[in-house]
């Protein structure tokens, strides 16, 4: 790894992170962005969430054999009927060590 | 000693996630020294360009001798999703000074996005979102300089299976953040979509497929929000 790749890299990720904060300051937005920012969390977040769980080794496995489905269905259930976030992950992490 | 509330949280947050970052970021610094970098490119890496994604295949691109220009080309799209991360939190950043934005865009991750994003805009948000991101980047840098250090001895033990059980950190801290954030039809349909998407292109090169998904997620909950029902509109707005 030589230092120009190193630079690079470190310019070109930090650009991608700081340029839309920069052009914050240029814009006012409406409170329809603001809808439209809590759809960008919640599609990147499910996106990654469900590839960490369902893609194993390569694989795709929707099963219940693999055991994150379970134990991310258990958080899922838990966070729905309104329970603590410590507690609903607490329950996953049971089942995970349950079904592993 | 007197911590800050909003510093507290950020670290007390921040925290589990950890077990999921430090391993990964170890495995960066073990895989380098077994492919003959030299330890400090490889610990100046993790500290100036913290992308743990985007380093590990550089250091795969490097080993199939890949040029330059397109290692770089693989960092962009690869990171191409903080763009999206970074546009979500405009609103939250506004008030803050340029120095301030630099900074916070500088820490920005995805463990640390996952906390922020569900922060409330204010006066603390700032810190939290500091607090996190030095967090994490504290950690990767520590156990890159501790995977070169323990290169060796650590090889045996961070076998994928051993990487792969400890995403259940990850996924359910996800799940229980993600999940309250869930309020209107709109918003479960969108999430719906990221699943069902990814599933289908998890495969997709350089990470491509996450980056469509959300942005069909996030068309299909849009358009899902302009054509619903009035009724529905009705009772959303007026609970």
């Amino acid at each position: 790894m030589d230092i120009w790749l190193i630079s690079g890299m470190a310019l070109l990720t930090f650009a991608t992170r700081y340029l839309p904060f920069a052009l914050a300051q240029q814009f006012v937005f409406a409170s329809r962005w603001q809808s439209l920012s809590s759809y960008i969390s919640i599609a990147m977040l499910s996106a990654i969430t469900a590839k960490t769980t369902l893609v194993r080794e390569q694989q795709l496995q929707p099963v219940l054999t693999n055991p994150l489905l379970p134990a991310a269905l258990i958080t899922l259930l838990c966070a729905v009927a309104g329970l603590p976030r410590g507690l609903s992950f607490m329950l996953g992490l049971l089942v995970f060590l349950l079904c592993r | 000693m007197y911590i800050n509330p909003d510093n507290r949280r950020g670290l007390i947050d921040t925290a589990p996630l950890l077990l999921t970052i430090a391993p990964l970021a170890a495995s960066f610094g073990v895989i380098g020294i077994a492919q003959g970098e030299s330890p400090w490119p490889l610990l100046l890496c993790s500290i100036i360009v913290f992308a743990g994604s985007a380093q590990l295949l550089a250091l795969g691109l490097l080993a199939a001798s890949a040029p330059l220009w397109f290692i770089l080309l693989t960092t962009l799209v690869i990171n191409s999703r903080h763009l999206l991360y970074a546009f979500s939190l405009t609103t939250q950043i506004q008030p803050l000074s340029g120095r301030q934005r630099a900074l916070l865009a500088f820490v920005l991750n995805d463990e640390t996005y996952a906390l922020v994003s569900q922060q409330p805009p204010g006066p603390g948000f700032n810190r939290y979102f500091l607090t996190s991101g030095l967090t994490v980047w504290a950690c990767c840098g520590l156990a890159t300089g501790l995977g070169i250090m323990l290169a060796q001895e650590l090889t045996g033990q961070l076998s994928a299976e051993l990487l792969g059980q400890l995403d259940i950190i990850m996924v359910l801290t996800f799940v229980s953040l993600v999940t309250p954030a869930l309020k209107r039809c709109s918003h479960w349909l969108c999430a719906t979509t990221a699943a069902l998407s990814i599933s289908l292109c998890w495969h997709w090169p350089l990470g491509s497929g996450l980056i469509f998904s959300a942005l069909l997620a996030i068309s299909v909950a849009l358009l899902a929000e302009r054509y619903r029902p009035a009724t529905v509109a009705y009772n959303e707005a007026d609970s």
